[in-house]
């Protein structure tokens, strides 16, 4: 488990080392926000997949949009 | 923004590739199920059915030429109820990028590398996504240009050396499923292909402008298209409407078949190469969609600086997709109704709200500001 | 510079990348695996592996030893079984060049769609071995029996099998995918070539190379018919070879003809070609086998005259109804005897007739033994080999 983390959070951090001083040098704020909000979350969710632990899949969205419709047709 | 440039004949090309996209592997295994020996009628009802669709996307990005639908739908629907539809666009590529990625690594990890970790491959695959959006669009549509005439021939050859092993009779009886198989089954055919072409609603804004842009888009679709049923119809009468259903991969199981003269055999890792880049190019449309979007929705000054995060997001999420591909097989079928809510309910209900602001008298919509 | 620098970096990741290096296996940690032998143990399946030994089979550092190995394990699954071979065999089999498996009549009785689905969902094996059931012997003594021509036996029995279904018609070559599309397709049942061993020597796992005959040979001769995937009975030779004639499946083949003065004429059949068709007469099916062959005049020791034509239009239409005859044989046999549809015709009415197919499939077998069939065959004899006039007619003048 320290594994997963260890090494997703060194992939982040070189990541970041590469992209983030360059927009800090231009004065990005906006850009370096969400730059570290969404390596944040894209490593969050590496380390569930490296980990093997089942999240919600993304597609529940579309199966709970459109669950009533598939219905409705089929009932028909 | 896009600052871009993809000449019309790789737009053709890039099309085709996005067409045949994962369907070679995964399409025959479900049409023919829904179908069974007429699956090759699906096949065709599909193609003619999705052509016009996407003929009509082409038409519906060109009411706003330079912009791509994440911006129009702002300007049509105003910021909030806009940034909703572009969300929901956004979430579209997001999954589809997700989707795609589990397959490929379904695919390999069945057939080849049993024993890697499927993470591997969604590595190895998302490094090679992160790059290409490095390196932009045009290099991803010269990429294209330039596998495009191997991958031709490739596709060919499988279909000539499957000659031998055709057997025609196995499409009889003909009509014998009913109407209603068949045109569901095509719904198969025409979403998975045509309707998961509003990515291109992103993209076409990209294209160098030329007066035979739409002949070379509706080229590429046609011939696309073509591919589609040819390869549900080869796979229907090499294997046989009987087996398919029970195989996953039929397309591979039917290359597998290739014998000329008992020398020419075991070559079906060369048509998995095919796949495999067939599908990297609907990948990495996806995602260039997706950051696309995510730019101009976030107002970023850069379309590349977000990559790696997104890209980390995007293997988190291969994996989360699906804890097995039985459970895969069946939350698929949700895709049909989203495919078509994203590439014809939102479209039409954006051009209604066009015209009817058209008609009402909004002169700033026709500018393109951006 | 720095661009010369930056590919070879490249190159190199990628090269790394490509040896795909973590699903390996070296070539000297894998039994390549040439023929499966399944039989039953009791309650368990005892599969006999004939793996390849390569540097007997290589002429060059070959010996005197046989050029493969016998593995057996026994498990209560099939997949177990397999994976039991490693406490005998020092490596783990690799599937992927299969080339012949035998079940035994066992086997076959309890049904053979159970064997087949670890062979067919491992990604490994492919699909282009060939099936058979051992006749009478246990299907491991099928794998033990050494083959002077053929170093590895299993490519002999594949071998022996795609010639003389090729050239002698009684057996026909049945692969897997063949197998799997007659058990799935509505209409048919499927048949299999049936193997066993001629001679009485005791297993030769040593080569005798003393001796020009060896004493056990493997002999394909009659050919097992299935009612579903359950072994049902077997079929002759001559009525074997009427099946391969509908179904048409003879690419080239020999039979005899008897003259007036009861002496024998061969025949050499170059190509022929089946086709099926279906009437309706009175709203029954009727089923019309018409065949259409080339061939010429292998043999001839008769007193007959060939060099006239009058005598080729003869020996064609008693080929004609010598041909009808065996196919009429083989359908009568499967419709009294065994009451099962193994020529396709169900399958030929669902496709040519699929309303009426509704009506018929569920007792089709009891309407298969009472279908009328008419057989039609058209022989065209072009040459007669080398010689016109035999031997044997010009020495008595």
């Amino acid at each position: 488990m320290i594994h997963s983390i260890m090494i997703v959070s060194i992939i982040a951090i070189i990541a970041a080392g590469f992209e983030l001083p360059n927009q800090i040098k231009k004065r990005w704020k906006k850009e370096v926000i969400l730059y570290v909000l969404f390596l944040i979350a894209g490593s969050v969710l590496s380390v569930y997949a490296l980990l093997e632990i089942q999240l919600p899949s993304p597609l529940m969205i579309p199966e709970l949009m459109y669950k009533p419709l598939h219905r409705w047709i089929y009932q028909s | 923004m896009a600052n871009g440039k993809i000449s019309t004949k790789q737009l053709a090309v890039l099309v085709i590739y996005f067409i045949i996209g994962d369907m070679l592997l995964v399409l025959p295994s479900l049409i023919v199920s829904a179908a069974k020996q007429d699956a090759w009628l699906s096949g065709m009802l599909g193609f003619i059915v999705g052509w016009p669709v996407a003929w009509f996307l082409y038409k519906f990005s060109r009411l706003y030429p330079k912009l791509t639908i994440v911006q129009y739908s702002r300007r049509l629907l105003g910021k909030w109820l806009g940034g909703l539809v572009a969300i929901f666009y956004l979430y579209y590529y997001l999954t589809n990028v997700s989707v795609i990625l589990r397959e490929v690594g379904d695919f390999i990890t069945t057939q080849f590398l049993t024993e890697t970790p499927i993470m591997v491959i969604h590595l190895l695959m998302v490094i090679l996504i992160i790059w290409s959006m490095k390196s932009g669009i045009e290099t991803i549509a010269r990429t294209g240009e330039t596998f495009f005439p191997w991958n031709a021939l490739l596709f060919i050859a499988l279909i000539i050396l499957l000659l031998p092993q055709v057997q025609m009779d196995r499409i009889q009886p003909i009509m014998t499923e009913g109407l209603r198989n068949i045109n569901y089954a095509s719904l198969y055919s025409s979403t998975f292909t045509f309707c998961e072409m509003n990515v291109f609603l992103m993209i076409l804004p990209q294209v160098a402008n030329s007066k035979h842009t739409e002949r070379d888009y509706l080229i590429g679709a046609f011939l696309g298209g073509m591919a589609i049923c040819s390869i549900v119809m080869l796979t229907l009468v090499v294997i046989g409407p009987n087996l398919i259903p029970s195989l996953i991969y039929p397309t591979y199981s039917a290359a597998q078949k290739i014998n000329i003269g008992n020398f020419l055999q075991r070559v079906e890792a060369i048509l998995a190469i095919n796949w495999i880049i067939s599908t990297y190019f609907k990948i990495i449309l996806n995602f260039y969609a997706l950051m696309l979007g995510l730019t101009q929705l976030l107002k970023l000054r850069d379309t590349r600086s977000m990559t790696v995060p997104v890209g980390l997001i995007a293997f988190g999420l291969a994996f989360a997709v699906t804890p097995n591909t039985v459970h895969f097989n069946y939350m698929i079928n949700y895709y049909i109704y989203w495919d078509i809510t994203c590439a014809i309910v939102l479209p039409l209900l954006l051009y209604a709200i066009h015209l009817i602001r058209k008609k009402y008298g909004h002169p700033n919509l026709q500018q393109d500001r951006l | 510079m720095k661009r010369i620098g930056q590919m070879i970096v490249v190159c190199v990741l990628s090269l790394s990348l490509m040896t795909g290096c973590w699903n390996r296996r070296e070539l000297d940690e894998l039994g390549i695996l040439s023929g499966v032998a399944i039989d039953r143990a009791g309650k368990d399946y005892q599969v006999a592996a004939q793996v390849i030994i390569p540097d007997q089979v290589n002429s060059r550092t070959g010996g005197g030893k046989a050029p493969v190995t016998l593995y057996k394990a026994k498990g209560a699954t099939l997949f177990e079984a397999f994976r039991n071979l490693t406490t005998t065999s020092p490596r783990k089999i690799y599937t992927a060049h299969i080339q012949t498996l035998v079940l035994s009549e066992e086997v076959a009785h309890e049904g053979v769609a159970k064997v087949l689905d670890l062979l067919v969902r491992n990604q490994e094996t492919r699909m282009n071995y060939v099936v058979m059931v051992a006749k009478q012997v246990p299907a491991e003594q099928i794998m033990n029996v050494l083959t002077p021509l053929e170093k590895v036996p299993a490519d002999s029995l594949f071998n022996s099998l795609e010639t003389s279904s090729n050239i002698w018609s009684p057996v026909s070559k049945i692969t897997v995918d063949m197998l799997m599309d007659q058990l799935t397709t509505e209409g048919i049942h499927p048949v299999l070539p049936g193997v066993t061993t001629t001679g009485n020597a005791p297993a030769s796992q040593a080569a005798t190379k003393e001796e020009i005959d060896v004493p056990v040979k493997l002999v394909l001769s009659e050919l097992a018919v299935f009612k579903g995937d359950k072994l049902a009975g077997w079929l002759s030779p001559s009525e074997a070879r009427g099946y391969n004639y509908i179904t048409d499946k003879v690419k080239s083949s020999v039979g005899h003809l008897k003259c007036p003065d009861g002496k024998l004429l061969a025949i050499e059949i170059i190509r022929t070609k089946t086709k099926l068709k279906c009437m309706l007469v009175n709203g029954e099916p009727v089923i019309e086998v018409l065949v259409e062959t080339d061939s010429n005049i292998g043999e001839e020791t008769c007193n007959l005259d060939i060099s006239s034509p009058v005598t080729i239009k003869e020996l064609e239409q008693n080929a004609e109804i010598r041909a009808n005859t065996l196919m009429k044989k083989s359908v009568d046999t499967m419709q009294q005897k065994y009451k099962i549809d193994i020529f396709g015709f169900g399958n030929l009415i669902y496709k040519t007739h699929p309303k009426l197919w509704k009506t018929l499939e569920k007792d089709w077998d009891e309407h298969f033994s009472k279908l009328q069939v008419i057989y039609k065959t058209k022989m065209h004899i072009r040459n007669t080999g080398m010689t016109s006039n035999s031997l044997t007619r010009i020495m008595k003048e």
